[in-house]
């Protein structure tokens, strides 16, 4: 087998099922070099060995990710649509570097679906509507829509996603796959579309933990020009040294019952309850109840995004060899273009953001303060006073019906948690509501990815929760 | 061969996207590209007789394959 056969099936399985038949259109770019790439390779392995684990496998990249390739970088607007940067992002440097094939960039809710409140994830005006696997009528949940459902519907081997606030997890986990959000910092940022510094991270995202583990340890390493790596321990490694079924026997977890949608769903509560006898069985000791009191946190956390969204993208743009140089420049494109940018909803949060001021303000940085405060200290309070490994709680409900008209319809979640704090979390599938796929979130304190993964590979092993999705 | 591609999937996708009506020139486009590509990738996969089933296979087993 070569890694030229792998990359061909892979693309056969797009022509067939991504961009005709079922058409999940989660895929809005394929690389045009990815056979020459692979075949090089293979090349390179019959002469001197592999790399390392990722030598030849293809990985599937966000469109919001840079590639100073034939790929444009796009973060799925038209207003960006012949966008190419003149450097790979730092984490696809790192990627190329281990030897994997990019095999295309994928889909999104458009711009990490910060444009309108009215949004439909996993719509952008470039890719269309990406639909879920299981249930094509059905959302993918956003913004790594394309990543998610490339992964779930064997499109690739494993994709690379980003997140705000539940943007690897909620995709990941209602399309049946893993996803890890890491500790902010833990993967550089440089030549990623930013949305805000304070929360965005990316992640790996794969049909199992181990492959999730094996992606992540290729995307870390020190960028001397991303802020957060400096504020880091260097906790670049192995992520799969100790990944063993008995990873369970003797841990600590705290289960969350505060999170978003709690006791509205009894059957997603019933899975909950589920997983929590699973633990136990396994050998972990679960302590149940544990409430995070987030008030004033959501706020808080907006209103960051709003301010850091006008900063970092006009810095980004500024700095790129993009056509258009502001955030007020995307805004009157749109504006010029809303025929196809804007068929199905407006750009509210667009127009929100560019009202505001300089990171200088006090209205930004008191909020910054206290969403981190609220969010870290939740976490850190009941994981200190428990003595616990990890958190845990239903990372979504079951996947809703895509409206055009309506939006969005979230009934449950627990990513603002890890995603506020800018502490890590993993997503690893539990079991199906009514044949839609629901996953089980384990949440740490920073710098725990390692424990959490070895937590997370033990549930996955007891449970075998994930099924491919049919075609 | 021939007809086999010409009863694919892939084929059917060119009328698809010149019909698209919604999203604009520059959009459908730039999808009539990539469908040339996939069916150009799919033509030379043809080519190379039959590839093994990947379905769910993780990377340390696809590189123990290798």
């Amino acid at each position: 087998m070569t890694s030229e056969q792998l990359v061909a099936w892979h693309l056969d399985r797009i022509a067939a099922i991504d961009a005709a038949g079922p058409a999940l259109a989660s895929i809005i770019d394929i690389n045009p070099d990815a056979l020459v790439i692979a075949r090089a390779l293979d090349e390179e392995w019959q002469e001197s060995g592999p790399r390392g684990p990722l030598h030849g496998i293809p990985v599937v990249l966000k469109a919001n990710i840079g590639t100073a390739d034939r790929m444009p970088t796009t973060a799925g607007s038209l207003a960006l649509l012949h966008h190419r940067p003149e450097r790979d992002a730092f984490l696809v440097r790192r990627l190329r570097d281990a030897g994997v094939v990019i095999l295309a960039k994928a889909n999104l809710s458009e711009w990490a679906n910060f444009r309108s409140n009215q949004s439909t994830s996993g719509w952008s005006s470039i890719g269309g509507q990406t639909k879920n696997p299981y249930l094509e009528g059905r959302n993918p949940c956003g913004s790594s829509s394309g990543s998610a459902v490339a992964v779930a519907a064997n499109l690739t081997v494993v994709a690379v996603g980003t997140e705000t606030d539940g943007s690897v997890v909620c995709p990941s986990a209602i399309n049946g796959i893993v996803g890890i959000k890491p500790t902010l910092g833990l993967v550089s940022r440089s030549g990623i579309i930013p949305l805000a510094h304070s929360q965005d991270t990316a992640g790996p995202m794969a049909r199992t933990v181990r492959d999730a583990a094996i992606l992540l340890g290729a995307m870390t390493g020190v960028d001397p020009n991303d802020p957060a790596m400096s504020k880091l321990p260097v906790t670049v490694g192995n992520y799969t040294a100790n990944l063993t079924a008995a990873g369970l026997d003797g841990k600590r977890i705290g289960a969350v019952r505060s999170y978003y949608g709690a006791g509205q769903r009894p059957a997603v509560d019933a899975l909950f309850d589920q997983s929590i006898a699973t633990l136990r069985a396994q050998g972990a000791e679960v302590i149940d109840d544990i409430q995070i009191d987030t008030s004033g946190m959501h706020d808080a956390e907006y209103e960051v995004l709003l301010y850091e969204f006008k900063a970092d993208l006009n810095a980004y743009l500024e700095a790129s060899n993009a056509p258009l140089k502001s955030l007020t420049e995307i805004i009157e494109f749109n504006d010029a273009n809303a025929d196809a940018v804007m068929p199905h909803f407006g750009q509210d949060i667009m127009i929100a953001a560019d009202s505001k001021g300089p990171l200088s303000e006090p209205e930004y940085q008191e909020a910054l303060a206290d969403s981190k405060r609220i969010a870290q200290s939740g976490i850190d309070r009941a994981l200190d006073e428990h003595d616990l490994d990890a958190l845990i709680a239903p990372t979504n409900g079951p996947a809703w019906l895509t409206d055009h008209i309506n939006g969005d319809s979230f009934s449950v979640g627990s990513s603002s948690y890890a995603a506020v704090a800018g502490y890590p979390s993993i997503t690893v599938p539990a079991g199906f509501v009514s044949g839609l796929p629901i996953g089980l979130s384990f949440i740490g304190a920073a710098n725990t990815e390692k424990a959490l993964i070895e937590i997370g590979y033990a549930f996955e092993q007891a449970t075998r929760a994930r099924r491919s999705p049919e075609f | 061969m021939t007809s086999a591609l010409l009863a694919s999937p892939y084929i059917k996708v060119i009328p698809s996207i010149l019909s698209a009506s919604t999203a604009g020139y520059a959009r459908r486009a730039r999808q009539y590209r990539r469908s040339l590509l996939l069916i150009a990738f799919v033509l030379l996969g043809a080519c190379g007789g039959e590839a093994p089933d990947f379905t769910d296979v993780e990377i340390t087993e696809l590189h123990d394959r290798m």
